[in-house]
């Protein structure tokens, strides 16, 4: 592929959602998703010349967002869980269009994946939040079908159980 | 299958919007054809490669005690065939000595018929 500005101009605008909110999703500080983002846009810009479709471009981009928020992760030893109150702040005030009940929720469910290990965490986020199969995760991470449904499973047991206690406590303060 | 929880799950982790002027600040850095901010970590060892050096550890690991097992081997058979050599020798002398008995006993009977 080799747009022009405007081109690419346009493929920044469809795909920074997806691109964003993994790194989001990943790294829970707007601030680092918003760098990471950029990041991934601006090596887009170098390696369309390698990319062959649309297709291509959607799949490349989820495997750079979800790689370059490990890598900073493990660049700078984050652990989101540390990070989760001060984005819920963040994070209520940007979400619209959402009753608040709604938001709550969704921030709850949000701070739960982010209390999830790294390995869980992605291949949740791109289960859940991009709808993908097992199967295109595995391509996307680079990683066995067999480790990605290991993965997903304990995810959900995880999740499953940290929402139990969770939204007990979120009933009770309501 | 996809329960409540997973369609809850769906629901609130749907994408959110990319941060005000987003596109502006990609397309400025593109345009001044900026550095990344992070350095790309190392290339991740693809599962194939982590299969082949798995498999080629082993291996050497297999070869290893298959070695070692030989020599081992070897060397208890060594030490039997020794041991087996030491008795034959054992075993020689005693008759030797027996036989050079017997000579010595004639060689007496001999000399007193003479006599």
């Amino acid at each position: 592929m080799r747009p022009n500005d405007g081109e690419f101009r346009g493929l920044v605008e469809q795909h920074q959602s997806m691109v964003f909110s993994i790194a989001l999703r990943m790294l829970g500080d707007r601030g680092a998703a918003e760098e990471v983002a950029q990041d991934v846009f601006v090596e887009l810009h170098r390696s369309l010349g390698r990319l062959e479709s649309e297709e291509h471009v959607l799949f490349w981009l989820r495997r750079v967002a979800a790689h370059r928020s490990t890598d900073y992760l493990r660049r700078r030893n984050l652990r989101p869980e540390f990070m989760a109150e001060e984005w819920t702040e963040q994070h209520c005030r940007h979400v619209d269009g959402r009753s608040f009940d709604a938001i709550a929720v969704g921030t709850r469910l949000e701070e739960m994946v982010l209390s999830l290990p790294q390995g869980l965490r992605s291949a949740i986020v791109l289960r859940y939040q991009e709808e993908m199969t097992p199967d295109e995760i595995a391509k996307t991470l680079e990683q066995p079908v067999a480790t990605v449904k290991s993965n997903l499973q304990r995810g959900l047991v995880l999740l499953r159980r940290k929402a139990g206690s969770v939204l007990k406590e979120f009933t009770r303060e309501r | 299958m996809s329960d409540e929880f997973e369609q809850e799950l769906k629901e609130g982790l749907g994408r959110v919007p990319a941060p005000e002027g987003f596109a502006d600040r990609v397309m400025g850095r593109v345009a001044r054809n900026e550095r990344l901010r992070f350095r790309v970590m190392p290339q991740r060892v693809s599962y194939a490669w982590q299969m082949a050096i798995a498999a080629m550890v082993l291996l050497a690991v297999l070869f290893g005690v298959g070695e070692t097992v030989h020599r081992r081997e070897e060397r208890r058979r060594a030490e039997l065939v020794q041991r087996q050599f030491e008795v034959a020798m054992r075993v020689t002398g005693r008759t030797l000595n027996g036989v050079g008995e017997r000579i010595s006993r004639a060689g007496m009977k001999d000399e007193r018929g003479e006599q």
